[in-house]
Protein backbone atom coordinates (compact mmCIF):
# COMPACT_ATOMS: atom_id res chain seq x y z
CA UNK A 1 0.00 0.00 0.00
CA UNK A 2 1.66 3.20 -1.14
CA UNK A 3 0.39 5.94 1.10
CA UNK A 4 0.18 9.18 -0.77
CA UNK A 5 -0.10 12.44 1.13
CA UNK A 6 -3.89 12.58 1.01
CA UNK A 7 -4.28 8.96 1.98
CA UNK A 8 -1.73 9.36 4.71
CA UNK A 9 -3.60 12.39 5.99
CA UNK A 10 -6.70 10.23 6.20
CA UNK A 11 -4.82 7.60 8.21
CA UNK A 12 -3.52 10.27 10.57
CA UNK A 13 -6.97 11.76 11.04
CA UNK A 14 -8.53 8.34 11.66
CA UNK A 15 -5.96 7.10 14.13
CA UNK A 16 -4.44 10.16 15.79
CA UNK A 17 -6.69 9.96 18.87
CA UNK A 18 -5.75 6.33 19.43
CA UNK A 19 -2.02 6.90 18.91
CA UNK A 20 -1.91 10.09 20.92
CA UNK A 21 -4.04 8.75 23.80
CA UNK A 22 -1.91 5.61 24.08
CA UNK A 23 1.29 7.66 24.04
CA UNK A 24 -0.09 10.14 26.54
CA UNK A 25 -1.31 7.53 29.03
CA UNK A 26 1.91 5.54 28.86
CA UNK A 27 4.31 8.49 29.05
CA UNK A 28 2.17 10.78 31.21
CA UNK A 29 3.49 13.89 29.44
CA UNK A 30 1.79 15.84 26.69
CA UNK A 31 4.96 16.98 24.91
CA UNK A 32 6.52 13.53 25.02
CA UNK A 33 3.28 12.02 23.74
CA UNK A 34 3.28 14.48 20.85
CA UNK A 35 6.86 13.51 20.00
CA UNK A 36 6.06 9.82 20.22
CA UNK A 37 2.98 10.22 18.02
CA UNK A 38 4.96 12.19 15.43
CA UNK A 39 7.64 9.51 15.35
CA UNK A 40 5.02 6.80 14.99
CA UNK A 41 3.29 8.53 12.09
CA UNK A 42 6.58 9.22 10.38
CA UNK A 43 7.52 5.57 10.75
CA UNK A 44 4.11 4.63 9.38
CA UNK A 45 4.81 6.84 6.39
CA UNK A 46 8.07 5.02 5.80
CA UNK A 47 6.56 1.58 6.38
CA UNK A 48 3.30 2.09 4.55
CA UNK A 49 4.39 -0.04 1.60
CA UNK A 50 4.52 -3.06 3.90
CA UNK A 51 1.16 -2.43 5.57
CA UNK A 52 -2.12 -3.56 4.11
CA UNK A 53 -5.62 -3.05 5.42
CA UNK A 54 -6.94 -0.92 8.23
CA UNK A 55 -6.75 -3.71 10.84
CA UNK A 56 -3.10 -4.23 10.02
CA UNK A 57 -2.45 -0.49 10.24
CA UNK A 58 -4.27 -0.27 13.60
CA UNK A 59 -2.38 -3.25 15.03
CA UNK A 60 0.91 -1.82 13.78
CA UNK A 61 0.13 1.64 15.19
CA UNK A 62 -0.77 0.27 18.62
CA UNK A 63 2.33 -1.90 18.74
CA UNK A 64 4.77 0.77 17.62
CA UNK A 65 3.16 3.43 19.81
CA UNK A 66 3.42 1.25 22.92
CA UNK A 67 7.05 0.44 22.17
CA UNK A 68 7.98 4.03 21.43
CA UNK A 69 6.11 5.32 24.45
CA UNK A 70 7.72 2.83 26.83
CA UNK A 71 11.13 3.70 25.37
CA UNK A 72 10.39 7.38 25.99
CA UNK A 73 9.24 6.56 29.51
CA UNK A 74 12.50 4.75 30.25
CA UNK A 75 14.51 7.67 28.91
CA UNK A 76 12.85 10.04 31.32
CA UNK A 77 15.16 10.46 34.28
CA UNK A 78 12.35 11.24 36.66
CA UNK A 79 9.04 9.61 37.20
CA UNK A 80 6.57 11.22 34.80
CA UNK A 81 4.47 13.88 36.35
CA UNK A 82 0.95 13.40 35.33
CA UNK A 83 -0.77 16.35 33.79
CA UNK A 84 -4.07 14.55 33.63
CA UNK A 85 -6.18 17.45 34.81
CA UNK A 86 -4.53 19.80 32.35
CA UNK A 87 -5.15 17.68 29.30
CA UNK A 88 -8.53 16.45 30.43
CA UNK A 89 -9.57 20.09 30.74
CA UNK A 90 -8.16 20.79 27.29
CA UNK A 91 -10.01 17.84 25.85
CA UNK A 92 -13.24 19.06 27.39
CA UNK A 93 -12.62 22.59 26.15
CA UNK A 94 -11.89 21.33 22.64
CA UNK A 95 -15.34 20.05 22.10
CA UNK A 96 -17.43 17.01 22.76
CA UNK A 97 -14.93 15.32 25.09
CA UNK A 98 -17.32 12.42 25.56
CA UNK A 99 -19.57 11.51 28.42
CA UNK A 100 -17.91 11.82 31.77
CA UNK A 101 -14.58 13.12 30.46
CA UNK A 102 -13.28 15.97 32.56
CA UNK A 103 -14.83 14.81 35.78
CA UNK A 104 -12.73 14.85 38.90
CA UNK A 105 -13.00 11.08 39.30
CA UNK A 106 -11.68 10.42 35.84
CA UNK A 107 -8.90 12.96 36.15
CA UNK A 108 -7.87 11.32 39.43
CA UNK A 109 -7.85 7.90 37.81
CA UNK A 110 -5.68 9.27 35.04
CA UNK A 111 -3.27 10.63 37.63
CA UNK A 112 -3.19 7.35 39.50
CA UNK A 113 -2.62 5.46 36.26
CA UNK A 114 0.65 7.37 35.91
CA UNK A 115 1.83 5.91 39.20
CA UNK A 116 1.49 2.29 38.05
CA UNK A 117 4.61 0.34 37.05
CA UNK A 118 5.21 0.38 33.29
CA UNK A 119 4.03 -3.13 32.37
CA UNK A 120 0.86 -2.84 34.43
CA UNK A 121 0.15 0.61 33.04
CA UNK A 122 0.52 -0.57 29.44
CA UNK A 123 -1.76 -3.55 30.04
CA UNK A 124 -4.40 -1.41 31.77
CA UNK A 125 -4.32 1.23 29.03
CA UNK A 126 -4.69 -1.35 26.27
CA UNK A 127 -7.49 -3.11 28.16
CA UNK A 128 -9.56 -0.11 29.23
CA UNK A 129 -8.74 2.50 26.63
CA UNK A 130 -8.48 0.24 23.59
CA UNK A 131 -10.87 -2.39 24.95
CA UNK A 132 -8.54 -5.14 23.88
CA UNK A 133 -8.88 -8.63 25.31
CA UNK A 134 -5.96 -10.15 27.23
CA UNK A 135 -5.02 -12.48 24.35
CA UNK A 136 -5.01 -9.55 21.92
CA UNK A 137 -2.81 -7.58 24.30
CA UNK A 138 -0.52 -10.59 24.64
CA UNK A 139 -0.17 -10.82 20.86
CA UNK A 140 0.52 -7.11 20.58
CA UNK A 141 3.14 -7.08 23.32
CA UNK A 142 4.62 -10.47 22.47
CA UNK A 143 3.99 -11.67 26.03
CA UNK A 144 2.30 -14.80 27.40
CA UNK A 145 -1.41 -14.34 28.08
CA UNK A 146 -0.84 -15.31 31.72
CA UNK A 147 1.62 -12.44 32.12
CA UNK A 148 -0.84 -9.98 30.64
CA UNK A 149 -3.65 -11.25 32.87
CA UNK A 150 -1.42 -11.02 35.91
CA UNK A 151 -0.36 -7.47 35.04
CA UNK A 152 -3.98 -6.48 34.48
CA UNK A 153 -5.16 -7.99 37.72
CA UNK A 154 -2.34 -6.54 39.79
CA UNK A 155 -2.58 -3.18 38.06
CA UNK A 156 -6.31 -3.01 38.64
CA UNK A 157 -5.99 -3.94 42.30
CA UNK A 158 -3.20 -1.44 42.85
CA UNK A 159 -5.13 1.29 41.07
CA UNK A 160 -8.25 0.59 43.09
CA UNK A 161 -6.35 0.56 46.35
CA UNK A 162 -4.71 3.89 45.52
CA UNK A 163 -8.06 5.28 44.42
CA UNK A 164 -9.70 4.21 47.68
CA UNK A 165 -6.99 5.84 49.70
CA UNK A 166 -6.80 9.10 47.79
CA UNK A 167 -10.42 9.69 46.89
CA UNK A 168 -12.71 7.90 49.25
CA UNK A 169 -15.51 10.24 48.42
CA UNK A 170 -15.65 9.00 44.82
CA UNK A 171 -15.14 5.27 45.14
CA UNK A 172 -17.33 2.93 47.06
CA UNK B 1 -10.25 -5.42 18.49
CA UNK B 2 -12.89 -2.81 18.91
CA UNK B 3 -11.71 0.72 19.06
CA UNK B 4 -13.58 3.19 21.21
CA UNK B 5 -15.34 4.48 18.09
CA UNK B 6 -17.29 1.27 18.08
CA UNK B 7 -17.61 1.11 21.87
CA UNK B 8 -20.24 -1.28 23.01
CA UNK B 9 -20.89 -2.23 26.59
CA UNK B 10 -17.54 -3.62 27.66
CA UNK B 11 -17.50 -6.95 29.44
CA UNK B 12 -15.78 -7.08 32.79
CA UNK B 13 -14.48 -10.34 34.09
CA UNK B 14 -14.33 -9.44 37.76
CA UNK B 15 -16.77 -11.32 39.92
CA UNK B 16 -16.48 -8.82 42.74
CA UNK B 17 -19.25 -6.25 42.28
CA UNK B 18 -17.12 -3.44 43.70
CA UNK B 19 -14.27 -4.24 41.32
CA UNK B 20 -16.69 -4.44 38.41
CA UNK B 21 -17.98 -0.98 39.28
CA UNK B 22 -14.41 0.27 39.51
CA UNK B 23 -13.66 -1.24 36.10
CA UNK B 24 -16.66 0.62 34.66
CA UNK B 25 -15.39 3.90 36.11
CA UNK B 26 -11.94 3.20 34.73
CA UNK B 27 -13.31 2.37 31.31
CA UNK B 28 -15.27 5.63 31.26
CA UNK B 29 -12.21 7.55 32.42
CA UNK B 30 -10.01 6.02 29.78
CA UNK B 31 -11.76 7.14 26.66
CA UNK B 32 -9.41 8.35 23.99
CA UNK B 33 -8.56 11.99 24.52
CA UNK B 34 -9.27 14.65 21.95
CA UNK B 35 -6.15 15.80 20.18
CA UNK B 36 -5.55 19.53 20.28
CA UNK B 37 -5.97 21.28 16.96
CA UNK B 38 -2.33 22.41 16.91
CA UNK B 39 -1.18 18.84 17.57
CA UNK B 40 -3.25 17.57 14.65
CA UNK B 41 -1.76 20.36 12.53
CA UNK B 42 1.73 19.18 13.53
CA UNK B 43 0.97 15.59 12.49
CA UNK B 44 -0.46 16.71 9.16
CA UNK B 45 2.40 19.11 8.51
CA UNK B 46 4.80 16.27 9.21
CA UNK B 47 3.02 14.10 6.67
CA UNK B 48 3.04 16.86 4.07
CA UNK B 49 6.68 17.67 4.66
CA UNK B 50 7.58 13.99 4.46
CA UNK B 51 5.65 13.60 1.23
CA UNK B 52 7.21 16.78 -0.21
CA UNK B 53 10.68 15.51 0.65
CA UNK B 54 9.91 12.11 -0.82
CA UNK B 55 8.64 13.58 -4.08
CA UNK B 56 11.50 16.08 -4.23
CA UNK B 57 14.03 13.32 -3.68
CA UNK B 58 12.38 11.13 -6.30
CA UNK B 59 12.01 8.38 -3.75
CA UNK B 60 15.77 8.12 -3.57
CA UNK B 61 15.99 9.45 -0.06
CA UNK B 62 14.85 8.21 3.27
CA UNK B 63 13.26 10.58 5.71
CA UNK B 64 14.81 11.51 8.99
CA UNK B 65 13.08 13.46 11.74
CA UNK B 66 15.18 15.29 14.28
CA UNK B 67 13.30 15.15 17.54
CA UNK B 68 13.93 18.68 18.75
CA UNK B 69 13.05 20.59 15.66
CA UNK B 70 10.32 18.24 14.51
CA UNK B 71 11.43 18.82 10.93
CA UNK B 72 11.96 16.19 8.30
CA UNK B 73 15.17 15.81 6.35
CA UNK B 74 16.03 13.59 3.43
CA UNK B 75 18.98 11.23 3.55
CA UNK B 76 20.11 9.09 0.60
CA UNK B 77 18.21 5.81 0.49
CA UNK B 78 20.49 2.77 -0.01
CA UNK B 79 20.53 1.61 -3.65
CA UNK B 80 21.75 -1.64 -5.18
CA UNK B 81 24.59 0.06 -7.02
CA UNK B 82 25.77 1.68 -3.79
CA UNK B 83 26.96 -1.73 -2.58
CA UNK B 84 29.14 -2.14 -5.69
CA UNK B 85 30.46 1.39 -5.37
CA UNK B 86 31.34 0.86 -1.70
CA UNK B 87 33.03 -2.46 -2.56
CA UNK B 88 35.03 -0.75 -5.35
CA UNK B 89 36.13 2.04 -3.02
CA UNK B 90 37.13 -0.50 -0.39
CA UNK B 91 39.07 -2.55 -2.98
CA UNK B 92 40.82 0.60 -4.21
CA UNK B 93 41.58 1.53 -0.63
CA UNK B 94 43.02 -1.93 0.04
CA UNK B 95 45.14 -1.73 -3.12
CA UNK B 96 46.42 1.75 -2.25
CA UNK B 97 47.06 0.61 1.31
CA UNK B 98 49.03 -2.42 0.10
CA UNK B 99 51.03 -0.22 -2.27
CA UNK B 100 51.88 2.26 0.48
CA UNK B 101 52.78 -0.59 2.81
CA UNK B 102 55.07 -2.12 0.18
CA UNK B 103 56.82 1.22 -0.41
CA UNK B 104 57.31 1.62 3.31
CA UNK B 105 58.79 -1.89 3.57
CA UNK B 106 61.21 -1.13 0.74
CA UNK B 107 62.25 2.09 2.40
CA UNK B 108 62.90 0.29 5.70
CA UNK B 109 64.95 -2.43 3.93
CA UNK B 110 66.99 0.20 2.01
CA UNK B 111 67.62 2.07 5.25
CA UNK B 112 68.75 -1.14 6.95
CA UNK B 113 71.04 -1.98 4.01
CA UNK B 114 72.54 1.51 4.10
CA UNK B 115 73.16 1.28 7.86
CA UNK B 116 74.75 -2.16 7.45
CA UNK B 117 77.04 -0.87 4.67
CA UNK B 118 77.95 2.15 6.78
CA UNK B 119 78.75 -0.05 9.76
CA UNK B 120 80.94 -2.41 7.64
CA UNK B 121 82.79 0.57 6.13
CA UNK B 122 83.38 2.06 9.60
CA UNK B 123 84.66 -1.27 10.93
CA UNK B 124 86.96 -1.77 7.92
CA UNK B 125 88.34 1.74 8.26
CA UNK B 126 88.93 1.23 11.98
CA UNK B 127 90.69 -2.07 11.36
CA UNK B 128 92.89 -0.56 8.63
CA UNK B 129 93.77 2.37 10.91
CA UNK B 130 94.69 -0.07 13.66
CA UNK B 131 96.95 -2.14 11.32
CA UNK B 132 98.67 0.97 10.02
CA UNK B 133 99.25 2.25 13.53
CA UNK B 134 100.81 -1.09 14.43
CA UNK B 135 103.26 -0.46 11.58
CA UNK B 136 103.99 3.01 12.91
CA UNK B 137 101.92 4.90 10.37
CA UNK B 138 99.48 7.45 11.67
CA UNK B 139 96.91 8.39 9.02
CA UNK B 140 95.64 11.40 10.89
CA UNK B 141 99.11 13.01 10.94
CA UNK B 142 99.65 12.61 7.21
Amino acid sequence: MRTEAAEFRGVVERHQRMVFSLALRVTGEYGTAEEVAQDVFLELFRSSERLSGDDHVRFWLRKVTVHRATDALRRQAHRPESHAEEWMDDAAADGDGGAGVGTVLEARLEELLGSLPEQMRVAVVLRYQEEMLPDEIARLLGQPVATVKSNLQRGLKLLRRKAEITMKEYVR
Amino acid sequence: MNGPEEREEMRFESEDAGMKEFERALSRAMQRVEVRAETTAKFLALAEEAERQRVHAGGGFRLIKFSNAGRVFAMPRPRAWMGGAIAAVLALGCFAGAHIHEQHERKVIAQQQFETAERITDETLARTREELEQRGINIDQQ
